[in-house]
């Protein structure tokens, strides 16, 4: 059980690294397409 | 197993990291609470997680082509000031001065993490990303050992991980106290968005303060009655709060046992308690040292060097106005401060405590100030309740902290870091920069296009 949550915690941690910089890449490129230089 | 899943996923995380350095600085926060080398067993225990992600997020940082402008507050310049302090009182210490260089290298790393915290974090995405890591190792800890606390029904005792900067069980209960806060904003934030989230973050919150119970920490207790009160004060959901109060005190009188009511009764008799009058003694010794020592202080872990210790017991009867009842000082063995004050005292001299009260006071402050602007300009609601929260984590570090020796926590620093964000680029991103006519009036133009 302890290692079952242990696993999902450590999965959830890579969800959110990858969850942050796919929202940030986006953000980026909206703000490209909207011709606002905003640093990557 | 864990070493196959974790030595599986390391690859993923460093991918992220050298993309982005707040994923870095985030994952920094993370591998300093969670401590993966604790859960292995095998090959994954040899690596250095969190040197290795201090590194990943200072190359990321130094290869940032676009670094944001450097914002250095007076809580910066604070926070910098202590850390030069304590290297002078670490040049000078009195203690066992390879410990208190061993302790002064660890205290460094945190001051690093602070300034990369400033240096990095800009906007509401990088802010919610640092809580969620401290959610995701705080908040996962607490999970754990308090539903095997429920399982037991009420037996097991939550203890931190051994060699961890949480390892001791009062210092456990402060920091599940600093992450109910953090938790609660990103409920109030994500909550809406996904049912598992709302489920996942509302249960961390109340396993959160039920651990505090599960860690028999009284001082625990006190830090957790204290921000309970503060928050439903400052708290615009009183509704909604009361009945989460109400809630969690029904579920969690089922797991309340006599011998915790006892002990959570003795704190009003504080001068007939051995263990507590055990810390009164400490505080002297620890006031003692700065009194001999008032410019620097003792130096880090000094208190704690039992040559030190027995011989700043020979003046315990120094100023007898400083109580201590009939308890006296351990003569087998030293002690630590058991207080944030007391320890920064002295470890760092009168003046080492005045730049680190500071340091707590002008980020408690600051704050509050981002609070208050916020709302003054109409900003987007999020930030005056990122504000409160962080300083909510803050005020119950001071409260709690008040008897406990964790005055050089990881999680505080950050806090100071997050802080200096909030007023320097979250609040500034939203401040009117113009005002501009719109035929019926002047309206403020915001400089940032709100996230959230």
């Amino acid at each position: 059980m302890e290692s079952l949550l242990w696993a999902l915690d450590l999965l959830a941690v890579v969800y959110l690294c990858f969850w942050a910089l796919n929202k940030e890449k986006r953000e980026d490129q909206a703000a490209r397409d909207r011709g606002v230089k905003k640093d990557a | 197993m864990r070493d196959l899943l974790l030595l599986g996923l390391l690859p993923l995380m460093l991918y992220a990291m050298v993309q982005r350095p707040f994923i870095a600085v985030g994952m920094w926060i993370w591998t300093a609470l969670f401590f993966p080398n604790a859960w292995v067993y095998g090959i994954a225990g040899i690596i250095r997680y969190n040197l290795l992600f201090t590194g990943v997020a200072i190359v990321g940082y130094l290869a940032w082509k676009a670094k944001p402008k450097i914002e250095w507050t007076g809580l910066g310049i604070l926070v910098l000031a202590f850390f030069f302090w304590t290297l002078g009182s670490t040049m000078t210490s009195i203690g066992n001065t390879e410990v208190s260089w061993n302790y002064w290298i660890r205290f460094s790393k945190v001051v690093a993490l602070f300034v990369a915290v400033v240096l990095v974090i800009k906007d509401k995405l990088h802010f919610d990303f640092v809580l969620w890591c401290v959610v995701l190792s705080v908040g996962f800890y607490a999970d754990l050992e308090t539903l095997k606390f429920i399982a037991s029904g009420g037996g097991h005792k939550i203890a931190g991980l051994p060699g961890h900067v949480l390892g001791d069980r009062n210092e456990l209960a402060l920091a599940f106290v600093m992450t109910l806060p953090l938790c609660y904003y990103l409920w109030v934030e994500y909550g809406k968005q996904s049912r598992i989230l709302n489920l996942g973050l509302l249960s961390t919150m109340a396993l959160l303060a039920l651990g505090v119970i599960g860690t028999q920490s009284r001082g625990g207790f006190v830090a957790l009655l204290v921000l309970g009160a503060y928050m439903y004060l400052k708290s615009d959901r009183k509704i909604l709060l009361t009945v989460l109060i109400a809630a969690f005190c029904i579920g969690a009188s089922f797991y309340i046992s006599s011998d915790y009511v006892a002990r959570i009764d003795s704190i009003a008799s504080a001068d007939e308690d051995n263990s507590f009058m055990g810390r009164v003694v400490a505080w002297k010794l620890s006031f003692i040292m700065a009194m001999q020592h008032p410019f620097f202080g003792g130096g880090i872990k000094s208190l704690e060097y039992f040559p030190v210790w027995s011989e700043l017991s020979k003046d315990f009867f120094a100023y007898p106005w400083f109580y201590t009842g009939t308890a006296l000082p351990n003569m087998t063995a030293a002690r630590a401060a058991h207080s944030i004050y007391f320890q920064v005292l002295g470890d760092q001299g009168f003046v080492g405590l005045a730049l680190y009260v500071a340091c707590l006071a002008c980020s408690f402050m600051k704050a509050g100030s981002v609070v208050r602007t916020a709302r003054k300009i109409g900003a987007p609601a999020w930030l005056p309740t990122a504000a409160v929260m962080v300083q909510l984590s803050i005020f119950a570090f001071a409260v709690g902290g008040a008897a406990l020796s964790l005055a050089y926590f990881d999680l505080l620093f950050a806090l100071f870091g997050l802080v200096v964000v909030l007023e320097r680029r979250m609040l500034a991103a939203v401040m009117p920069a113009t005002t501009v006519p719109n035929g019926t009036g002047f309206v403020p133009k915001f400089a940032y296009d709100a996230r959230g």
